[in-house]
């Protein structure tokens, strides 16, 4: 086994492993590989690296060529044809070889049906017996934890059975499926170290809306305008990195306002396509209104249900969104938005003013 | 199917009476010396296994064609064309090129097995070169595959075998320009 410790330098803090998605399955290594792996100085005979993965648990399915049996447990070992490892396999208490005469002696007075608890398990046992009992040449399929004991690399099996493969379907599938999951995740180089380069186009349009979202929380704000948000999200375009160091004084001014102003329109229309913020009034001067805080349009929403659901047309089945919808803008002309009504809905449902009988459709309570 | 009968654990270990540290060698003269399965057992104190090396799958025209070292754990299939009980010998054989190859198994150590005439099998062993016969394989495991699909089993091992190279390639190339500065 020519498995070297890792180098400490280059090994990556044990904190951030649990960010390895393979960290936490049982990794479909070959057994030559698992065999190879280098020891993490870490955590060390139970930590190992592939190509600066972490790995702890492996599966493997493999021949037994070589057994050994104790009272408590098997010790196969198991040849995928990449390499040769032991599998401590611990017996549970069925395959234990105990006669208990005390057992046999009470079966006279099972129960009368079908169902004979001493037989039923007997049959358990043979059963476990089948699938845990290996000999040389059979088909097994091992998963659990990599331990280092007396210089030899072991699996602890968690999870062991006999494979019944009788026209080798079982092997050449996982033959044709290693070099797979080794090009898409083993040999993956892994980026643990999360990007300290600066915020994404994206990551700074999602930081907006929730800065906004939060003012508008915190300040119970009913309506507002643009320039009022606009200075929330300064910040976010000052922390940015400038590409063009050279240039940046006389530049920055101007493509700063830009981008702010730019990033405000943004995160707007998304709080618009969400349904937190509207617009009554489509002209020059832009009005938002709250959602959450818009007193008459909950009113308005509550009577127009209340009303229709008075109506035979509507009594059973309820009134569907898009009537509401059309309704409240004629009788109160509050030119709602869908997603604005939506949310509406949503938390006069939660307040039991309205109840939903089917989907989209509600009647009042 | 009927698989052939397994043998006990460790291939005839049943019959080399074992004890303390000692290491037997099988007075059968047809095994040569460095038969890696003969078993270096330490006591029970140690529990320190001595597992046989790792069978690799080859095709059965490279392991009759010679080039593999005595010695070495292989893995590979054929049809089970003739089988004589006196000499613990089976034949496999298999097609290629419009050609047949055949490979020669030295059974002594997984009989009794129900021998299925036409059936494919598998054979994981050593690779022995016998005067009289050429090269034999001294089976450690004889599994009846009868149904496998021959043609697939060929891809999955060319493709393991090309994922392979490639993959030392890539390490070659990797550990290449720290070298060529």
């Amino acid at each position: 086994m020519q498995a070297a410790a890792m180098d400490p330098a280059e090994e990556p803090p044990s904190m951030l492993w649990g960010l390895d998605p393979t960290f936490s399955a049982f990794a479909r290594l070959y057994v030559r590989d698992i065999l190879q792996m280098t020891e993490s100085t870490q955590v060390p005979g139970s930590i190992y690296f592939y190509n600066m993965h972490p790995i702890y648990k492996v599966d493997v399915l493999g021949t037994v060529v070589y057994k050994r049996e104790r009272e408590d447990f098997f010790c196969y070992g198991v040849d995928d044809g990449t390499g040769v490892i032991n599998c401590m396999c611990w017996k549970n208490d069925l395959l234990k070889e105990r006669e208990d005469p005390s057992k046999t002696g009470k079966h006279s007075d099972g129960a009368q049906g079908g169902f004979n608890p001493v037989t039923e398990l007997k049959k358990l046992k043979e059963a476990q017996q089948k699938r845990c009992r290996l000999e040389i040449g059979e088909l097994l399929r091992v998963r659990g934890p990599v331990k280092t004991s007396r210089q030899q690399r072991e699996i602890m099996a968690s999870t062991y059975y006999k494979v019944d493969d009788p026209v080798m379907a079982e092997q050449i599938a996982w033959m044709m499926e290693a070099p797979q999951l080794y090009r898409q995740c083993y040999d993956k180089p892994l980026q643990l170290q999360t990007s300290v380069s600066g915020d994404s186009a994206i990551s700074s349009l999602s930081k907006a809306i929730n800065i906004i979202k939060d003012f508008l929380k915190q300040k119970s704000v009913t309506r507002f305008r643009p320039y009022d948000v606009q200075d929330l999200l300064q910040p976010l375009i000052s922390s940015q990195p400038q590409t063009a160091s050279a240039d940046q004084e006389p530049v920055a001014g101007s493509s700063g306002c830009q981008q702010l102003r730019q990033l405000l329109k943004e995160a707007l229309q998304v709080l618009q396509d969400e349904g937190v913020v509207y617009r009554r009034v489509k002209s020059q001067d832009e009005v938002y209104l709250v959602t959450a805080e818009d007193k008459d349009l909950q009113i308005a929403v509550k009577d127009v249900i209340r009303e229709d659901s008075k109506r035979e047309k509507y009594a059973e089945k309820g009134c569907h969104v898009l009537h509401i919808l059309s309704a409240v803008r004629q009788r109160s002309s509050l030119n709602v938005s869908k997603a604005a009504l939506e949310l509406v809905l949503k938390s006069l449902e939660c307040n039991s003013d309205i109840i939903s009988t089917m989907e989209n459709h509600y009647i009042a309570f | 199917m009927v698989y052939p009968r397994r043998p006990l654990s460790n291939a005839g270990a049943e019959r080399w009476r074992m004890t303390g540290h000692v290491t037997y060698t099988p007075e059968v003269p047809s095994l040569p010396q460095h038969f890696k399965l003969h078993c270096i057992y330490f006591s029970n104190r140690f529990n320190v296994t001595m597992l046989p090396s790792a069978a690799v799958f080859h095709f059965p025209w490279e392991v009759n064609s010679g080039n593999m070292q005595e010695g070495e754990s292989v893995r590979t299939f054929g049809r089970l064309v003739c089988y004589q009980p006196e000499e613990s010998r089976a034949t496999l054989s298999a097609q290629h090129a419009s050609k047949e190859h055949h490979v020669v198994v030295h059974t002594l150590f997984v009989e009794p097995f129900n021998p299925i005439i036409g059936a494919q099998y598998i054979v994981l062993g050593e690779i022995e070169n016998n005067m009289g016969v050429g090269v034999m394989v001294q089976a450690r495991v004889l599994n009846c595959v009868d149904g496998v699909n021959i043609a697939l089993l060929q891809k999955a091992i060319s493709e393991q075998r090309s994922f392979f190279t490639e993959r030392e390639c890539k390490r070659c190339e990797t550990a290449q320009p720290a070298d060529a500065t």
